[in-house]
C-alpha cells in the first residue's frame, strides 16, 4: 500500500490510524447499508402485502360470482401506486380471472404460484391467497418493480460516501496532530542519533521534553544511558590510546637507538674481518717474502760450510768437524723450515681457481709421489670409493699427499702400515672424506693442536717433519669451505676426517 | 347449466348473508331452503345437499304451498309461480327468510334478491330495504356486485 511505503515514521502512523478509522467507517456503513436494504425489502414486501390484504378482500365475491369485470375494476386500484407494473386474480382452480397491466408486455405466470413475497429479475413478486371463511377461493398476483429501492440504495451509497470523505477528513486532522506525541520523540531520537552518527559526539542528550512517561520515555532514557555508557568507554579509549601512542613512540625510540648500536657494531665488525684480512694477507706475504729471503743467506751459509770443509780439511780437527757438522744439519733443518713456511702461505698465495677434480686420480698419482716411502716402510694405501668435484688440483694433491705420508711415517715398530681412503656422500650435501690408519695414534686431547703450524707431538729425533703438513691440510680443507678434524686413541690408529660441504 | 350457476349463486349469497344469530341455536341446526315451483333448480341445489355452508349442513325441500313453509332460511321462488310471488312475500313479512326469485319484478314487489340475465351472463338485484326488514345482514362485497333496487310504492 502506498500509504505505508514512506520512510517516514509519521507518515506511517498517520497511514495506520486512517487506514484503520476509514475502514472502521466503511464496515459500519456496509452494515447499515445492508440492514437498511433488508428492512427496506422487508417493509417493501409488507406494503404490498397490505395492498394485497385489501384487493384479496374485495375480490371475494366476484370471484365466488364469477364477475371477471367486477375483478378487473377492483384491480384497477392498484393504478394509484406507480410501482405496481403487473397484477392478476386467478380463480380457485388457478386460471386467470382478471389481470391489470400498468404498461408494457410483462409476462404473466401461468399458474399462481406459492403464496409470498420473492425478489425475483429485479422485482418484487407477491402471491396473495383470497379466502373466504378460511376457504380458499382464488389467488391474487402483483408485480412491483424495484426503482424505489435502488433510489434507496444509491441514495444510500451517495451518504456513504460522504460519511467516508467527512471521517477521512476529520481522522487525517486528527492524525496528523496526534501521530506528533509517538513520532516526534522518535524523530528527535533519530535525529539525535544521526548527530552522535555523524560527528561522533557522545555528549550530546535527547531532551525529554514533551516526551509522555511511557515506552517511548523509556527508550529515550535507555537511549541517554547508551550515550553516556559510550561516551565513558569513547573517552577511556582515547586514553588507552593515547598511552598506546606513548608506549609505541617509546619503543620504537628504543629500537632506533638499538638499531643504532648494532649498525654500530657491524660497523666495527667489517673493520676488524677487513683489517683481519689484510693482517693475514701481509702475513702471507711477509712469510712468502721472508722465507724467500732467508733462503739466500742459507744457501751461503751451506755453500761456504762446504767450502770450509773441503778448504781446511787439512786443519780441521774431531771437534771442529763435529761443529761443522752439527752446523749443517741445522741449516738442513732450517731449509725444511722455511719451505714448509713457503708451502704454508702458498695455500692463500699461490691458489688456483676451481676445476673438476677426480680424486681417485689425484690419491693414484700421490701414491706414485710417495712409492719410495711405500717401498720402504712396507705399506699399503686402500683406495676406496672417491668422487669427482670442483676443486683446487694441486691443493687437493698437497692434501693427500700430506695425510697419507703422515700415515706411513707414524707407524707402528714392526707393523707394515695399512691407509685406507675413502668416502661417504651423505644426503647428497655433505661429502665426508676419511684417511684411516693403523699407526701409533695420539691421545685424543691432543686433536686440535696437531693442526697448529710446527706443533710435535714427537721429537725430532724419532719422526722427521717440520711440523707444518697438517697445518697446511687444516688451510687447504678451510679453503675448500670444509672442516678437518682426528679421531685417535694412542696406539690405536688415527681417522682423518675431512667434511665438505656440497655445492 | 343456467340453473347450476343460479344453484352455486344461492350457495354463495348464504356466505354474505349474515342471518341473527338466534336462527342457528347451533352448529347443528340445518340451513333451509325451500324452493317453490317445477325448476331445475331443485336438481343443482340438491347436489350441494352434502356439502356445509359456513359449519351448516343444507337441507333442499320443495313447497307447493304456504302451509310447506315451516322452518326456513331461503325460499326460492321459480319463474312458475310469479303469480303467487305477491302473495307469498307478503305471508312471510317479517319472518328472517332470504327470498330468492327470477322474475322481473321480484325485489320492487319486496324480494330480497332476484336473478336477471345481462348480455347474456346471470346477473342479480338486491333490495336492501327488504334484507333490513327481514332481519338479513348482507355483505357490502356482496351488494357491490349486485344492481341495487328499492320496494316499489311501500307499505
Amino acid at each position: 500500500m502506498r500509504l505505508f511505503d514512506g520512510n517516514s515514521i509519521k507518515r506511517k502512523l498517520m497511514g495506520i490510524i486512517m487506514f484503520t478509522s476509514s475502514t472502521a467507517v466503511i464496515l459500519a456503513c456496509v452494515a447499515f447499508a445492508v440492514y437498511d436494504v433488508i428492512r427496506f425489502r422487508m417493509a417493501q414486501v409488507e406494503d404490498i402485502r397490505s395492498i394485497a390484504g385489501i384487493i384479496a378482500a374485495n375480490s371475494v365475491a366476484p370471484l365466488e360470482f364469477s364477475d371477471s369485470k367486477a375483478g378487473k375494476e377492483n384491480l384497477e386500484a392498484l393504478r394509484s401506486d406507480s410501482h405496481i407494473v403487473l397484477a392478476a386474480i386467478y380463480t380457485r382452480e388457478g386460471k386467470i380471472f382478471a389481470t391489470y397491466r400498468r404498461s408494457g408486455n410483462l409476462p404473466l405466470p401461468d399458474q399462481p404460484g406459492k403464496v409470498g413475497g420473492y425478489h425475483e429479475d429485479g422485482y418484487l413478486k407477491l402471491f396473495y391467497p383470497i379466502s373466504l371463511d378460511k376457504e380458499r377461493v382464488g389467488t391474487l398476483f402483483i408485480q412491483s418493480d424495484e426503482e424505489q429501492m435502488y433510489s434507496h440504495v444509491k441514495l444510500y451509497g451517495g451518504i456513504v460516501a460522504l460519511i467516508l470523505l467527512g471521517s477521512l477528513f476529520v481522522s487525517y486532522m486528527i492524525s496528523s496532530r496526534l501521530q506528533s506525541m509517538i513520532s516526534d520523540p522518535i524523530l528527535h531520537l533519530t535525529e539525535t542519533a544521526d548527530q552522535v552518527a555523524a560527528g561522533k559526539d557522545y555528549s550530546v542528550r535527547v531532551s525529554k521534553h514533551n516526551v509522555e512517561e511511557n515506552e517511548l520515555g523509556v527508550l529515550v532514557d535507555r537511549f541517554n544511558e547508551m550515550l553516556s555508557h559510550i561516551q565513558e568507554r569513547d573517552t577511556a579509549l582515547h586514553k588507552i590510546n593515547a598511552e598506546l601512542d606513548e608506549r609505541v613512540k617509546e619503543r620504537t625510540r628504543e629500537l632506533e637507538s638499538e638499531i643504532e648500536e648494532r649498525k654500530k657494531i657491524e660497523e666495527k665488525l667489517r673493520h676488524s674481518a677487513l683489517e683481519l684480512k689484510r693482517s693475514n694477507q701481509d702475513l702471507s706475504d711477509f712469510a712468502s717474502i721472508a722465507s724467500h729471503d732467508l733462503k739466500e743467506p742459507l744457501r751461503k751459509v751451506i755453500s761456504f760450510g762446504e767450502r770450509l770443509k773441503a778448504h781446511c780439511e787439512a786443519f780441521l780437527d774431531d771437534q771442529a768437524r763435529d761443529y761443522i757438522a752439527r752446523m749443517e744439519s741445522a741449516v738442513g733443518r732450517m731449509q725444511i723450515l722455511i719451505d714448509s713456511l713457503l708451502q704454508l702461505s702458498r695455500v692463500s698465495t699461490k691458489a688456483q681457481p676451481f676445476v673438476s677434480v677426480d680424486l681417485k686420480q689425484v690419491v693414484e698419482e700421490v701414491m706414485d709421489d710417495l712409492e719410495i716411502l711405500l717401498k720402504n716402510s712396507g705399506g699399503t694405501v686402500n683406495i676406496g670409493n672417491l668422487p669427482t668435484m670442483d676443486a683446487d688440483a694441486l691443493q687437493m694433491r698437497q692434501l693427500f699427499q700430506n695425510l697419507i705420508a703422515n700415515a706411513l711415517k707414524f707407524k707402528k715398530e714392526g707393523v707394515p702400515p695399512i691407509v685406507t681412503v675413502s668416502s661417504t656422500n651423505s644426503d647428497g650435501r655433505i661429502l665426508e672424506i676419511r684417511v684411516e690408519d693403523n699407526g701409533i695414534g695420539f691421545d685424543q686431547k691432543f686433536a686440535e693442536r696437531i693442526f697448529k703450524p710446527f706443533e710435535r707431538l714427537h721429537g725430532r729425533a724419532h719422526y722427521e717433519g717440520s711440523g707444518v703438513g697438517l697445518a697446511i691440510c687444516q688451510k687447504i680443507v678451510a679453503r675448500h669451505n670444509g672442516m678437518i678434524n682426528a679421531q685417535s686413541e694412542l696406539g690405536k690408529g688415527a681417522v682423518f676426517i675431512i667434511t665438505l660441504k656440497q655445492a | 347449466m343456467e340453473y347450476q350457476v343460479k344453484a352455486a349463486f344461492v350457495n354463495n349469497f348464504i356466505k354474505f348473508i349474515d342471518w341473527p344469530e338466534a336462527v342457528f341455536p347451533d352448529n347443528k341446526t340445518p340451513l333451509i331452503i325451500n324452493v317453490f315451483g317445477e325448476t331445475p333448480l331443485l336438481e343443482g341445489l340438491k347436489m350441494l345437499e352434502d356439502t356445509q355452508v359456513k359449519g351448516h349442513p343444507l337441507s333442499i325441500r320443495p313447497a307447493k304451498g304456504l302451509q310447506d313453509l315451516g322452518v326456513s332460511h331461503i325460499v326460492f321462488f321459480s319463474f312458475s309461480e310469479k303469480h303467487r310471488v305477491n302473495e307469498i312475500l307478503h305471508s312471510l313479512g317479517g319472518r328472517n327468510i332470504l327470498t330468492v326469485g327470477e322474475t322481473e319484478g321480484f325485489c320492487e314487489a319486496g324480494g330480497i334478491i332476484n336473478f336477471t340475465r345481462v348480455n347474456d351472463k346471470i346477473h342479480f338485484e338486491i333490495n336492501i330495504e327488504a334484507a333490513q326488514k327481514a332481519g338479513l345482514a348482507i355483505s357490502s362485497k356482496l351488494l357491490r356486485l349486485a344492481t341495487i333496487v328499492r320496494t316499489r310504492g311501500g307499505d
